[in-house]
């Protein structure tokens, strides 16, 4: 998604004043002239100074005739299919950090890469493989090798 | 001296080392040459791995890593006028024209061999800089530190190749994901929304994973998945690589000389090496008309420029702590992690670390010769990876090592949260290096400034009183002046005609 400068320019605006505001509301250090809030006061300005010079430049376009979208979508993302595809990868994501405690790092990663794989339209024999085999070579790298406890589940204590 | 010197060599010739050096080049020259995939990219994925290594071998499979991965972008460039990193960018015309012509050897020869000299003395310069470089800066306190780090912002907003405004941008958004977390001088939280987990800060490497690996993939699937590619065959190389270094030695020379100082630049890097070596290759050929129809000369420029620019990164980032790109980012990363700090006396504490790493450099750059002909063999199995297998194989990397670094399922979001917040800055032409550098400079920054005004008592004026100091504070306040007036000046002009 692409914002015009306009909207962009009030997005880093906002963002910065609400910056500014909080910063203001750190504690002071004591007998000291900068303290915590410093440096993110300087930051939540430069946002809205870069905000501030993205409108005036919309705005100047604007009086000289040239129209820009306030908002564009890339024409990849107007297809429904490529938009679900995008879908399924924040989905497989989300679901791995809510599956993996109960689940198990196992049986979680064999079930969303068998998901993902089938969403973006690979085959079934494929999928099927890698998301029998890849778990089970990346639990041996990461537990084994690397000595990094992964997530058990009940697929981990009745193989290992 | 010499006992350093072979007390590193000696940690380098290990077992474990070589076949790390190895397996990471094979890596490196695998991702370099799907497109799309960078070498930052791959070498985030591999972070969490060095974790859990040796220091040796941990920043020896980083420097291999990138070295191959910046050559392997050359591959689908030359093959498919895909460049496989941005780095390869420069030239991949003037390499595709060649493979038009049948003669795709010539180009990837080229290519190859250049890489790996260019990467040989852009390590020798780092050795020799570094070095000279540290001597001097074991004067420098906080301030000469803060307006190194302020320097090395605005040189990253400077040389972007976007427009000032979005650098900016970038940068700001940089700085602000640093300043979350336990503030360093009253350990007051700050913007951590009560959240426990970001007490510390935002995690790099989950940051960094996201960035650039899941905002990648989330590209891809809404691109197309479909597209076959098609890959030519290639003759005979090692030929053509003796005969390119016979006739190009002074380019190679000169570009490795260049690509080096650029790349201790901070934000330059690679990617902008290339560029610059290209088109002053142009401007000083004898034959400037064969440019841009098919000709070595540009390839061999900006192959040696981008692979001595890998090295040169390393000077900033040893001596100060200052990367000179996103790569060598998390290449300082990983060291402070492995207990060592980045600064001048770098080469007294951990000498042998250090001149280790050197000599990974170079070894992975003189492997990379047998390996990149091997790769521009299988190029054609390579590149018929599809990207629908590919992508799901690469984002359960990207979960398992994000979730490595710290243990916890809180470092996926951060993936998640600042790959989506990638993919929107990237959409809207704001470049993500320069938030890199913002992540990695904003607590150096504030680190300094705070210490300096304790030091001063709150005289800014303390800035300007060491004369190091004054001169880089004064040579950050006109580089200031120039972006911010540069497009005034130019406005006003306009308007007077």
């Amino acid at each position: 998604m692409k914002l015009g400068d306009l909207p962009l320019g009030l997005l880093a605006g906002l963002f910065g004043l609400a910056v500014v505001l909080e910063a203001m509301s750190f504690p002071e250090m004591g007998g000291m002239a900068y303290g915590p809030e410093f440096f993110p006061i300087i930051v939540g300005a430069g946002f809205c100074l870069c905000g501030l010079v993205l409108i005036a430049g919309d705005l100047r376009r604007r009086l000289t005739g040239k129209r820009e979208a306030l908002v564009s979508v890339e024409p990849s993302l107007k297809q429904g299919k490529a938009l679900l595809r995008a879908a399924a990868v924040l989905v497989t994501v989300i679901a791995f950090v809510l599956l993996v405690k109960p689940l198990g790092f196992l049986l979680t990663l064999a079930l969303l890469l068998f998901f993902l794989l089938r969403c973006l339209a690979a085959g079934w024999g494929i999928s099927l493989a890698l998301a029998l085999g890849l778990p089970f070579a990346l639990h041996f790298c990461f537990t084994s090798l690397l000595r990094v406890p992964l997530p058990r589940g009940f697929v981990e204590t009745l193989l290992f | 001296m010499i006992e350093t010197l072979s007390a590193a060599l000696a940690s380098v010739l290990t077992f474990e080392v070589l076949l790390t050096i190895l397996l990471s080049a094979l890596y490196g020259l695998f991702v370099g040459s799907i497109p799309g995939l960078t070498a930052t990219m791959s070498v985030a994925l591999l972070v969490p791995i060095t974790f859990f290594l040796d220091p040796v071998p941990a920043v020896a499979a980083i420097v291999t890593t990138t070295a191959t991965a910046i050559f392997a972008g050359d591959i689908p460039g030359a093959l498919l006028r895909i460049p496989g990193t941005p780095a390869s960018a420069a030239y991949v015309n003037e390499a595709f024209a060649l493979t038009q012509k049948g003669e795709s050897e010539k180009g990837l020869g080229a290519s190859l061999v250049t890489a790996a000299i260019g990467g040989v003395i852009g390590v020798l310069l780092l050795t020799l800089f570094a070095n000279q470089l540290a001597g001097i800066a074991v004067r420098f306190s906080s301030m000469e530190y803060f307006w190194l780090g302020c320097l090395g912002l605005t040189s990253a907003v400077a040389v972007a190749s976007a427009s000032v405004l979005r650098s900016a941008l970038s940068l700001l958004i940089g700085l602000m994901i640093s300043t979350v977390g336990i503030d360093i001088a009253t350990g007051h939280p700050r913007f951590t929304f009560g959240a426990i987990d970001l007490l510390d800060g935002v995690s790099f490497i989950p940051a960094m994973i996201g960035m650039f690996a899941l905002s990648q993939i989330l590209r891809t699937v809404t691109s197309d998945l479909q597209s076959k590619t098609v890959v030519t065959k290639i003759g005979s190389l090692t030929g053509y690589m003796i005969a390119t270094v016979r006739r190009f030695w002074p380019n190679i020379l000169r570009s490795s000389l260049l690509g080096n100082a650029l790349g201790a630049l901070p934000g330059a890097g690679a990617d902008i090496a290339a560029w610059i070596a290209y088109s002053l290759s142009k401007r000083f050929s004898k034959t400037p008309e064969k440019f841009g129809t098919g000709y070595e000369e540009g390839i061999v420029d900006a192959g040696s420029a981008n692979n001595s620019a890998v090295a040169g990164a390393w000077v900033p980032a040893l001596v100060f702590g200052i990367p000179g790109d996103s790569v060598t980012a998390i290449g300082i990363g990983v060291l402070m992690l492995k207990g060592i700090t980045p600064s001048p006396r770098v080469f007294q504490t951990d000498g042998d670390l250090i001149y280790a790493i050197f000599f990974a450099f170079i070894i992975a750059n003189l492997i990379m010769l047998p390996l990149g002909i091997l790769a521009i063999r299988s190029a054609r199995h390579v590149l018929s990876v599809p990207k629908r297998i590919l992508m799901p194989l690469i984002l359960a990397f990207s979960i398992l090592g994000a979730y490595a670094v710290d243990n916890t399922t809180f470092s996926i979001w951060v993936m998640l949260v600042l790959g989506l917040l990638a993919y929107f800055m990237e959409s809207n032409d704001i470049p993500i290096a320069p938030a890199i550098l913002g992540i990695v400079l904003g607590k150096v920054i504030e680190k300094n400034f705070l210490i300096t005004m304790i030091k001063t008592q709150g005289d800014l004026l303390g800035f300007f009183e060491r004369p190091i100091a004054a001169g880089l504070g004064i040579a950050t306040v006109a580089l200031w002046a120039y972006l911010c007036l540069g497009p005034l000046v130019h406005w006003i002009r306009e308007k007077r005609h």
